[in-house]
């Protein structure tokens, strides 16, 4: 009897320290999430990646912020968005790895990825310019940031859920903070790489985001053309940003093959283009991005594609003092302007640039 | 005297008795979740000093307590089952908050007592989730043993409740865009209560069907209920 007592406790111990040596540490650890092999084209790796500002992984938060979800419509919602309140953390699996925890379901593994691709964007904008280095120049960043997963929104009210699609979206309390969320929306129709799993896209999207928090004047658009025009220059950098830190200048087609987002491909700002971005027509602010991004490519190969970037960070962090897009106290953003003020960032480099720039933007009279 | 003649006459009433008689049959028929021993096959005519009814609470599978000690292989029965087993999780859930595995599981069930059976099983199940051409499968293998007594027996059917435990290693693998898989597993316990229905569908094999409820302690401590129906096959 008292033998079997013993090896009874023996067997609950036993069970419990299994129980317990799997728990999940806090700070910082490896997860294995999918990473694209630099200068390949959609070819990927599953491996362990360190996340060094991650501070629990059960509930994908750290100092970058936190990876959330919602129960229904966001939109229906209002609230939600203009306050941060009424979100709630994935119910993550994780198991231990070789090199790193793995997710066990797909959730997880779309959250993880979500917060990795925050940090990759994080530490590539602040190795470019100490401007965008959030952490150490804000310490609230981590509390007005959200990465939320599987969103369902609306475009409009009746509309069906986005899906297929990721998004910045920006809310501007009156105080002038801005709530950050990087919004990963529910995969429907694709059959390629998933936005959320696609590096360069979610780094595209936080591209966004920094941009919108180094130029806090981003509202202050002086007519509808340069609104047009801001959105345009806004997605280019970002898909400039996305290649920078996936290596891989044909990222977006590893989920979009059909789309004309290859940055090697070069192209030039057609007068339809121009005008759409002149009248809101047929205006598609990607179109007139990929011009830029295909632009900046080919400035990358001349110069470097880091210089490149740092060149353009310090651009978006120092637009508020270029006299080629301000007038008065609002702005007049045209693509010229901006190769003005990226030639003035780049310095030494200026004359180069414009040179590139001027080969595609004339063709369509954007000079 | 008047009490024993009582007896006798009440005794020798209910042998000729055509209810009792069927009675007594089925005690030996009742439910047959095992081939019954040939004798069975071929019923006797009925003989009040030979029918001793079986208590059906006592037996295997209907089979009378003489005739189980007659032939102690007739305890024991091998099956094979296939069900769903479901992982508590708050947001992501395929049915009332349970990811739901598939898979199935070998098991014998063994007689040890009057009314309690010992059932160790081997198991594998999976799941698999995935989004445009990257996914995520898990794979869990378990290893288990289930401890049962015997609380109902009908004519045909028994149920039985009780307690499972087991271990199983859990396999998580990812696949992606041309992407080599990548898996990483982890060992957990889980137990809980269980109940087992039996329904005789020929004299070898019963229609099983098993339900339990366990906690799984992993990394965190998630229900985890199961579900499984399947065929037993009982040993001559």
């Amino acid at each position: 009897m008292v033998s079997g007592y013993k090896y009874g406790t023996y067997l609950l111990a036993g069970l419990a320290l299994a129980g317990c040596s799997n728990a999940i540490p806090s700070g910082p650890v490896a997860v294995r999430v999918v990473q694209p092999i630099t200068g390949q084209r959609c070819l990927n790796r599953i491996a362990g990646a360190q996340l060094e500002t991650l501070q629990d992984l059960s509930s994908l938060s750290g100092r970058l912020g936190k990876v959330v979800m919602f129960n229904g419509d966001i939109d229906a919602n209002p609230q939600t968005l203009e306050t941060g309140a009424g979100f709630f953390s994935i119910d993550t699996q994780f198991v231990k790895g070789s090199d790193g925890y793995v997710a066990s379901d797909f959730r997880s593994l779309l959250g993880a990825s979500l917060y990795y691709a925050t940090e990759v964007g994080y530490k590539l904008h602040a190795r470019l310019n100490p401007a965008a280095d959030f952490l150490n120049n804000d310490p609230t960043f981590a509390a007005r940031s959200f990465i939320i997963a599987d969103a369902h929104r609306t475009d409009a009210p009746g509309e069906p859920h986005v899906t297929d699609n990721a998004e910045y979206y920006p809310s501007r309390k009156a105080d002038g903070t801005i709530l950050n969320y990087l919004i990963s929306y529910p995969n429907d129709e694709i059959s390629e790489m998933p936005l959320g799993l696609n590096l360069g896209i979610m780094v595209h999207e936080y591209s966004h985001l920094v941009f919108q928090n180094v130029f806090p004047d981003y509202d202050k658009v002086a007519d509808g053309a340069s609104e047009l025009a801001l959105a345009a220059i806004d997605e280019g950098l970002a898909d400039y940003f996305g290649y920078l830190a996936t290596g891989d200048p044909t990222f977006f087609l590893c989920t979009f093959p059909g789309e004309d987002r290859d940055l090697t491909r070069p192209k030039y700002l057609t007068s339809a283009i121009y005008q759409s971005m002149q009248t809101g027509q047929n205006y598609d602010s990607h179109e007139g991005g990929a011009v830029l991004a295909a632009i900046n490519y080919e400035i990358g190969q001349a110069i470097g594609p880091e210089e490149n970037g740092k060149a353009l960070s310090l651009m978006m962090s120092t637009l508020s003092s270029c006299s080629h897009v301000k007038s008065g106290s609002l702005y007049s953003f045209s693509f010229e302007g901006i190769m003005r003020c990226h030639a003035q960032a780049a310095g030494s480099r200026a004359a180069q640039i414009q040179q590139i720039y001027t080969k595609y933007l004339q063709a369509g009279g954007g000079l | 005297m008047t009490f024993r003649y009582a007896v006798a006459v009440l005794t020798l009433t209910l042998a000729v008795s055509p209810s009792f008689a069927r009675q007594a049959r089925y005690a030996r028929q009742a439910v047959p979740l095992m081939p019954l021993p040939a004798v069975a096959a071929r019923p006797e005519p009925v003989r009040v000093a030979a029918v001793k009814p079986a208590r059906t609470g006592s037996s295997l599978n209907g089979a009378s307590s003489t005739e189980r000690k007659s032939n102690k292989l007739s305890a024991l029965g091998i099956g094979f089952e296939i069900g769903t087993m479901g992982r508590a999780n708050k947001t992501q859930s395929d049915l009332a908050g349970l990811q739901l595995f598939w898979g199935g599981r070998f098991f014998t069930r063994m007689a040890v007592m009057e009314d309690i059976f010992v059932v160790p099983s081997l198991g594998y199940f999976q799941k698999r989730e995935s989004q445009g051409s990257a996914g995520v499968t898990q794979h869990i293998l378990e290893a288990g043993v289930g401890g049962y007594y015997g609380v109902w027996t009908g004519r045909k059917a028994r149920l039985l409740v009780g307690a499972v435990a087991r271990g199983e290693y859990g396999i998580a693998q990812i696949s992606a865009l041309n992407s080599d898989s990548s898996s990483a597993g982890e060992f957990r316990f889980r137990a809980g209560p269980a109940m087992s229905l039996a329904v005789g569908i020929s004299p070898e094999f019963s229609f099983v069907l098993d339900a339990e409820a366990g906690i799984a302690l992993g990394n965190t401590t998630r229900v985890q209920p199961g579900l499984a129906a399947g065929l037993i096959y009982y040993l001559p």
